[in-house]
């Protein structure tokens, strides 16, 4: 993913040649006119951001309302930013990384040395410069200063230079093929890899003399303090006094509800040469019940939502007098699909070798009606499917997900395979006991409220074969330790993971699950591999458990080989598909539905609406990720 | 309070045969007092039907594996979100016996929906006492007899069905099993500590009063919601869910005492200065004798109103918990899980007939209030 | 009666020191923290926190330290400062996030109250001057239907209701083209559409208790001798029933306040929740479930000073109401 400058040499001169003066949304023009703000052309960047919209060139106006559930950093912040900050490299809706607050990027062959190059006179949201400073003053000024809150770079970086007002130059301490990919998500934001330093600098006191006297003034014992509740990192971002990149700039903060105007500093333009975003505002009304947030959008009062499937059928009646189109996304995130993941490393003498017995796993596949499922849970939309990659992937094989042999119902198989398994004697409520003597019973937790209808069907195609399975509702926390600990048998994991997510992952993606739920094996094979790279000095026996042979395969191919080369490489898609097929063999996550679609609410006549998720995407697609491109027609 | 009409029945006596007389005497008064509480309750129209209603739906409850036509848990998808189903007394113009018509489904195409119709070919009689799936009544007796029900495939859900095909009828007769019981232990527990710290409160005075009231006040004080969840998180997880509900409910109730302990408190500071306390007291009668004789009788009423105007609170808190998740969660069959499932949009516009166990819950809490409103009145019999 | 004021209060500032640690320990008492349940959740998504991600989680809100000392901390900027602390999840202070929905808790409260005496005053009196007549069940039935429907299920079926017959938009206070508006007469018929549903499910769920307290007490009353002598002297019945016996029956309704106070906020929680209200009840729960320290652990102090507050004043204007009790008898 090394791009040459070529690309940045023509540009300019285009741009340069082909509009002799930008266009700008009547209010801003209104202020320039009253003097209250400088012409668009001193605004913009010398070579703003050309977006290419997804239709149609839109016209300025209007304000969107949607709808958020609360005023609260989880959700939003998954996968995109939770403001909208845009990031230096976006990537597009067919995959392709393209440069966005930057104006070029380019990393080493040896993957050791990332420089960004920045778009000369592109400002923050009060009109400050935005320079390599805002980078280095991050990584320099704060988190080596351990000054304010700050969310680090990765620990790989080494060192960050601003070489002029326009290079960022990040040096790693050993090959770091991901840069690009990582800049995409919420790792290239303005709290996690730039800041608004000349902002900040009030603050501190060797950028301000007078910082001490501002902080007493503000109430804060020293300036220290006073400078960290002013850096204090996002979600939500509660501070409307500071500077942002990102098209709208928040302009009030209320229990109920966030406002957001347009930022008259954003660095894009349409191919028309109107500055972006076309909308002058967004109001995000805090609702944060899910039913009362579903009557209105049904009702229409939302411009712009995303829903689970199983409000679909209410939407559709409610679509002629609600005044807006639907959209059915095929999607890969958590609630469009359904796995499961038996913990390798439960403390359960009895039960563990079962858990580890590949046999036992594929009897148990076999033994989950999953046509049953995607209909009553999904309204037989998805697709019943083993776990693995999104069928959206381009490695995605069909043999890993619908065609996978242990991906059909087959119970008279499941039990003849458990019969083998020594699981032959069964109780009188047709349990199966294990060699113990105690009935196999599996404890199923699942975090939430009540658990799905699709919960309680493979219950029953468990209770089908003779295994019982016991539904527990626990918090994420109790959850979380009880996976690791060893206490809970089998959970919800991982459905379906999208590619990008699967490359970007450090430890996560698909083997999120297996670093818990072989929480033993995990802790092994990660201070092994430490050990191995120097990133660990202890000597000695290693902890937790010797993972089993294609385990460790698993580990090496998916953390280690899939990561050696840049996303997109024929080195990293061959690493990643032989995890997958490791995957397909044996099973460690058992799939029963994947890629249900989401449904899209927008207003009839809202423009450039995306018709795909994009693959960068993992949650809730807000209105915050293609905001600056949205219209109203006419 | 009528109490001043039965203050000259303790009239002073010294010689031990007319104390014997007397006690005699009032024997007869205190079970009087029974009769005329009878007397009193029957009174209450709306109290002696709620009695009724209570007593049937108890009775279907016990009963609820031959009540109750279909399996409580076992899913049928091909039957998610049936309407209730029509019984037909005519078929082509002609009287019959109760019959209900075969069932046709399909999937719309563009809502995505189960859309059933009535296949008007077949016909199923609705029969009595049929062999039906079987259960066991009381975990014990197999059994497959159901007090109705219509040959397969033929089906009869007189209330429709959930979100995985199952009878609703059936599982709020099942749900009444678990809603109207599971808070008994915890409220009788309460109620044992509030009617003892409340009455060693008011009788005692002074220090240990003043700490008890300082106790209620502390836990009055102390929001709830904090405290189910503290709990909700911390007992382990292998434990079943009515069973860890269970404990919960006896767990609060150690905390749930206080409103009937301010009560009897109250009570007793008032009776204590009655004039016939005073001529028992002056007649040289023990104190135990006092309290149980001469007071006890006189606020007993009070206590079994406060236990049934306990339980509707406890049916109530039952769904209350268990929208927040905190409480029993499916595939336990509670009235509170049916309406938890049942508490969303599509629901309420699309098969608004899962909302028939709130009208369970609806007339049990009315019922057992009206029951409630009786006895209290009948407490005091004299009036 | 000043020496009782201050003994009350010497108590007071006990058990508050109590329930602040109480408070504080019990929402300890599940496993894991904040920070531990965020990862779960940006697991869920797929999302890996670095390391280095956690550690400045870590810093910035000292989940890890040990309970003495957070509890320490906490106690002391409360009482040194006033300062609540912040909270992680809004990323705010504790004190703002309570003060910016405490007055609504409070309007709710106090409009659901009078609601409730409106529908409750009539049929308790009615009620008790004609038992076991048609009128008083119906009055009765009417009166309890609040407390017998689950709160949560009436006021989502309100507001659905609503919605779809009379176009009302739900949830919140105000429709979204009003929420940033100044305030003008649209804006106040758009809020008064936005009120009738949480008043009457909040309202009617309270109506039950006042008219149980009222009818029975009137009826006690109404049997007294005073009562009867007056009837026998011919006094009318209208005046008869105003002139002592309401006021007496009214006493029971005043020590209710104490309830009243605490249940500000805990009353209509599940109601706020579901119709999505920005007041205290929800910000308890949410905070509660992703174990926002800071802002449960405020709440809950909050919360109880309210109701211990509420005893205190009910006790006084007991005391002042009806001059029948004596210090002596409260202490």
């Amino acid at each position: 993913m090394k791009r040459v400058l070529l690309m940045a040499a023509v540009v300019p001169l285009m741009v340069a040649s082909a509009w002799a003066d930008y266009k700008e949304a009547p209010m801003l023009a209104a202020l320039v006119a009253a003097g209250e703000l400088p012409p668009v052309e001193e605004r913009l960047p010398l070579e703003p951001k050309v977006r290419a919209v997804f239709d149609e060139i839109g016209t300025y106006g209007g304000q969107v309302i949607v709808f958020g559930n609360s005023p609260n950093p989880w959700a939003p912040l998954v996968g995109e930013n939770p403001e909208g900050t845009p990031t230096p490299i976006r990537m597009d809706l067919d995959g392709s990384f393209e440069p966005d607050l930057a104006l070029d990027y380019h990393l080493s062959d040896d993957y050791m040395t990332f420089t960004l190059t920045l778009r000369e006179g592109s400002k923050w949201s009060n009109g400050d410069p935005f320079t390599a400073e805002d980078f280095s003053f991050h990584f320099n000024d704060m988190q080596k200063a351990e000054l304010g809150y700050v969310w680090a770079y990765p620990s790989q970086v080494k060192t960050v230079t601003a070489v002029d007002d326009l290079t960022v130059v990040i040096e790693y301490s050993e090959p770091y093929p991901k840069v690009a990919q990582d800049l995409v998500t919420y790792k290239g934001t303005d709290w996690t890899l730039y800041q608004p330093s000349t902002w900040l600098k009030q603050w501190h006191a060797e950028y301000n003399e007078n910082a001490n006297a501002m902080a007493k003034e503000e109430g804060f014992d020293n300036w220290q303090d006073a400078f960290s509740d002013h850096s204090t990192f996002c979600c939500p971002q509660r501070n409307i006094e500071r500077p942002t990149m990102a098209p709208f700039m928040l302009a009030d903060v209320q229990p109920t509800f966030r406002l957001k105007e347009r930022n008259p500093y954003y660095f894009a333009v349409d191919s028309a040469g109107q500055q972006l975003p076309y909308i002058d505002s967004g109001l995000i009304q805090i609702i944060a019940d899910g039913e009362a947030r579903r009557l209105k959008v049904i009702g229409g009062e939302a411009d712009f939502a995303t829903i689970p499937l199983d409000a679909y059928p209410l939407l559709v009646q409610g679509q002629q007098s609600g005044n807006y189109n639907l959209n059915l996304l095929e999607a890969w995130f958590e609630g469009t699909g359904l796995a499961y993941a038996f913990n390798l490393n439960i403390k359960d003498e009895a039960k563990r070798p079962f858990f580890e017995n590949v046999e036992f796993r594929r009897a148990i596949s076999l033994a989950i009606d999953r046509e049953r499922i995607n209909e009553a849970q999904w309204l037989g939309q998805g697709t019943p499917s083993q776990m693995t990659i999104t069928k959206l992937a381009s490695i995605y094989r069909p043999e890993w997900g619908e065609d996978h042999p242990y991906a059909r119902h087959d119970p008279d198989e499941a039990n003849r395979m458990l019969d083998a398994l020594g699981l032959g004697e069964r109780n009188n409520d047709g349990i199966r006991l294990l060699p113990n003597g105690e009935p196999f019973i599996v404890i199923n937790a699942f975090h939430g409220q009540t658990p799905l209808r699709a919960y309680e069907l493979v219950k029953e195609d468990f209770e089908a074969v003779g295994i019982g399975l016991e539904l527990r509702p626990a918090d994420g926390s109790v959850i979380d330790q009880g996976m690791s600990g060893g206490t809970i048998d089998f959970v919800r994991w991982n459905e379906t993971i999208g590619e990008f997510q699967d490359y970007l992952s450090s430890g996560g993606g698909h083997t999120q699950s297996l670093s818990h739920m072989a929480n033993q094996y995990w802790i092994w094979w990660q201070e092994m591999n430490n050990r191995r790279t120097g990133a660990s000095t202890e000597t000695g026996d290693l902890p937790g458990e010797e993972p089993p042979p294609e385990l460790q395969e698993y580990f090496q191919t998916q953390i280690v080989e899939s990561k050696r080369h840049p996303y997109g490489s024929p080195e990293q898609r061959a690493a990643s598909s032989k995890a997958w097929e490791l995957q397909a063999e044996w099973l460690w996550n058992i799939g029963v539905v994947q890629a249900a679609p989401m449904v899209m609410v927008y207003r009839s006549n809202l423009g450039n609406v995306p018709d795909q998720v994009p693959a960068f995407f993992e949650g809730d697609i807000g209105f915050n990720l293609y905001a600056d491109q949205m219209f109203f027609k006419n | 309070m009528s109490t001043e009409t039965r203050a000259p029945m303790h009239a002073p006596t010294q010689s031990a045969a007319a104390s014997r007389a007397e006690e005699q005497r009032e024997q007869y008064y205190v079970a009087s007092h029974w009769v005329l509480m009878r007397r009193k309750f029957t009174r209450h129209k709306l109290a002696v039907v709620s009695a009724v209603i209570l007593a049937v739906l108890y009775f279907t409850a016990v009963f609820a594996g031959f009540f109750s036509p279909y399996d409580k848990i076992r899913s049928r998808t091909e039957l998610a979100f049936l309407p209730p189903t029509r019984v037909h007394v005519f078929h082509d113009g002609r009287l019959q016996m109760p019959f209900v018509y075969g069932l046709a489904q399909e999937r719309d195409p563009a809502t995505f929906l189960l859309v059933f119709s009535e296949d008007r070919e077949t016909r199923y009689p609705i029969r009595l006492f049929v062999r039906g799936e079987p259960y066991k009544l009381w975990g014990l007796i197999e059994s497959r007899i159901r007090l109705f029900g219509v040959d397969e495939p033929g089906v009869v859900y007189l209330f429709g069905a959930d979100d995985l095909g199952r009878d609703v009828l059936t599982r709020v007769i099942h749900g009444a099993q678990i809603s109207l019981s599971i808070g008994l232990v915890g409220i009788a527990l309460s109620f044992v500590l509030g009617a003892l710290l409340g009455g060693a409160s008011g009788l005692l005075g002074g220090g240990v009063d003043m700490i008890i009231q300082r106790i209620v006040e502390f836990i009055e004080a102390m929001p709830g919601l904090p405290l189910w969840m503290a709990l909700a998180a911390a007992i382990p997880l292998e434990w079943p869910p009515v069973t860890k509900y269970f404990l919960m409910s006896v767990i609060l109730s150690i905390l749930g005492w206080t409103g009937l302990a301010r009560t009897v408190r109250g009570k007793i500071l008032q009776l204590r200065e009655e004039d016939f306390v005073t001529a028992a007291k002056v007649a040289g009668t023990n104190n135990l004798r006092v309290i149980t004789g001469h007071m006890l009788p006189n606020f007993v009423g009070y206590l079994i109103v406060h236990v049934t105007l306990a339980i509707p609170g406890m049916i109530i808190g039952e769904t209350g918990l268990s929208f927040l998740g905190l409480g029993l969660t499916s595939p336990t069959v509670s009235w509170g899980v049916q309406l938890q499932q049942a508490s969303n949009v599509s629901v309420i516009a699309l098969n608004p007939w899962l909302l028939i166990p709130g009208l369970f819950v609806f007339v049990t809490v009315l019922c057992y209030n009206a029951v409630g409103d009786g006895l209290r009145d009948a407490a005091d019999p004299y009036k | 009666m000043a020496s009782y004021i201050g003994r009350r209060l010497f108590y007071m500032v006990l058990l508050l020191i109590m329930l602040s640690f109480v408070a504080f320990a019990v929402i300890q008492l599940p496993p894991g923290d904040w920070i531990d349940n965020f990862i779960y959740y940006m697991e869920r998504f797929g999302v890996t926190l670095d390391e280095s991600a956690i550690e400045a989680l870590n810093k910035r809100w000292g989940f890890k330290e040990p309970f003495h000392i957070q509890y320490w901390k906490w106690i002391t900027n409360i009482i040194v400062r006033g300062d609540f602390g912040e909270s992680a999840t809004h990323n705010r202070p504790v004190a703002e996030l309570i003060g910016e929905r405490i007055m609504l808790s409070i309007v709710i409260s106090l409009s659901t109250m009078v609601v409730t005496y409106i529908i409750a005053i009539p049929i308790g009196i009615y009620s008790a001057t004609h038992p076991y007549s048609v009128g008083d069940y119906t009055g009765v039935v009417f009166g309890f239907m609040g407390l017998a429907t689950p709160n949560f299920l009436l006021a989502l079926i309100l507001m659905f209701l609503f919605q779809r017959y009379f176009g009302w938009s739900p949830g919140g206070l105000f429709s979204p083209e009003y929420l940033v508006a100044p305030w003008s007469f649209a804006k106040v018929i758009d809020l008064m559409k936005h009120l009738p549903v949480p008043l009457f499910v909040i309202g009617t769920a309270g109506t039950a208790g006042m008219i149980r307290v009222l009818r029975t007490t009137l009826m006690d009353e109404l049997g007294r001798q005073y009562v009867v002598t007056a009837r026998a002297k011919g006094v009318r019945e209208g005046r008869l029933l105003f002139k002592y016996p309401i006021r007496l029956a009214i006493n029971p309704m005043v020590s209710g306040l104490a309830g009243l106070l605490a249940g500000v906020v805990s009353g209509e929680a599940l109601v706020s929740i579901v119709l999505s209200l920005p007041t205290v009840g929800p910000l308890l729960l949410t905070a509660l479930l992703e174990q926002d320290l800071q802002i449960a652990a405020s709440l809950i102090l909050f919360l109880g000073s309210l109701g211990l507050f509420g005893t205190l004043i009910s006790d006084l204007l007991l005391v002042v109401v009806d001059p029948r009790i004596r210090f002596e008898k409260q202490m």
